[in-house]
């Protein structure tokens, strides 16, 4: 098992170590692809935009310094791709959501529970790209106002409001839940 | 506090953000109105519902589609692969090569070997230790004018050479 922190790795891919990059995919790939995939809705699109932090942050590799915690920087990155591309596209409001095995024996739970998830899935698609990300970070990240603040490079002020007006949204839209 | 300031520190609340002052007007404020905690009540439901949202496991072969792209993206990045420790046997090294070739490294060598005696002086000089003339000419030897005999410069010189009076090698 690997023991070494994502700052030394870091500093080994700066010496040119593409071992190290390829431990820092493996220890972080599941965030990078789960906090595109939530935003987007797309596997394809979250692939891409995950790989695309990776490449980003091996580009950059040069002018890297253990300033803050690896992940927080990683999620800059993320976030910065997310909101870029949202900008450039207009969200897709899919009516199906990714196959993951369902846990549930009652095929009328199993259903509700599809309903239910396609249905956040449209509502999150609505809200404002900032909003829908302080909420991803927060909800499914787990980070804290303070860490989210960094990786949107904004006030934790403002992930206050972001957050509390994407759960007003949620509340509204999804009443009959 | 008033409620609708309460309402506006509610997700923060919920979200283990507040603290000192706010916190305490929050909790002292929820003590008292059923209203404020139906909806801190909601805001935690909230919460449960985004749960059922899924999310697939990273696609396969991930990690590797990203080192591939990498490195054809990156060609002047310093790839510096920590490469497992190699263990070479030259004999076996040696015997994959088939007979005819074994045979000319051998006899390359066996080459070298001879032209590294004949440089050394070995096959230079004749039994009367004087350089063959034929060597002189090929290798363009220059020779001094003999030492005069007795002479320290003679009696080095026959220290030096591998031959001995009777031309013999020493």
């Amino acid at each position: 098992m690997e023991s070494r922190s994502d700052e030394d790795l870091m500093l080994s891919v700066v010496e040119g170590d593409l071992n190290a990059f390829n431990k820092i995919i493996l220890r972080h790939q599941r965030t990078a692809w789960s906090i595109a995939h939530r935003f987007l809705g797309d596997a394809a699109e979250a692939e891409d935009i995950a790989q695309q932090a990776f490449l980003k942050i091996l580009e950059a590799a040069s002018g890297y310094r253990p300033t803050a915690a690896f992940r927080t920087y990683l999620l800059r990155v993320v976030t910065r791709l997310c909101i870029d591309h949202a900008k450039k596209k207009r969200p897709i409001y899919t009516n199906t959501l990714p196959e993951t095995q369902d846990r549930s024996t009652d095929p009328a739970q199993s259903l509700a529970m599809k309903e239910r998830g396609t249905a956040i899935r449209k509502v999150l698609d609505t809200l404002p790209p900032n909003q829908r990300l302080a909420l991803i970070l927060r909800h499914y990240e787990e980070m804290s106002y303070v860490d989210i603040a960094q990786s949107l490079n904004i006030s934790v002020k403002a992930v206050e409001g972001l957050i509390r007006r994407a759960r007003a949204t949620l509340k509204t839209r999804l009443s009959s839940f | 506090m008033r409620c609708k300031k309460i309402v506006a520190l509610l997700s923060p609340y919920v979200d283990g953000a507040l603290s000192g002052s706010r916190k305490h007007d929050v909790k002292q404020h929820l003590r008292a109105c059923e209203a404020c905690r139906a909806k801190l009540e909601r805001i935690r439901q909230l919460g449960n519902l985004l749960d059922g949202l899924p999310v697939p496991s990273v696609p396969e072969g991930f990690a590797a589609r990203v080192m591939a792209e990498a490195k054809t993206r990156l060609p002047e990045t310093k790839a510096k692969w920590v490469l497992p420790p190699v263990t070479w046997d030259p004999l076996r090294w040696f015997l994959k090569f088939s007979a005819p070739m074994r045979l000319a490294a051998c006899a390359t060598v066996l080459l070298a070997c001879v032209v590294g005696l004949t440089m050394d002086g070995g096959l230079l000089v004749d039994k009367q230790g004087q350089v063959k003339g034929s060597v002189q000419n090929l290798y363009g030897l220059e020779l001094f004018d003999p030492t005069p005999p007795g002479s320290v410069d003679s009696i080095y010189l026959a220290m030096a050479s591998p031959l001995n009076e009777e031309g013999n090698i020493r």
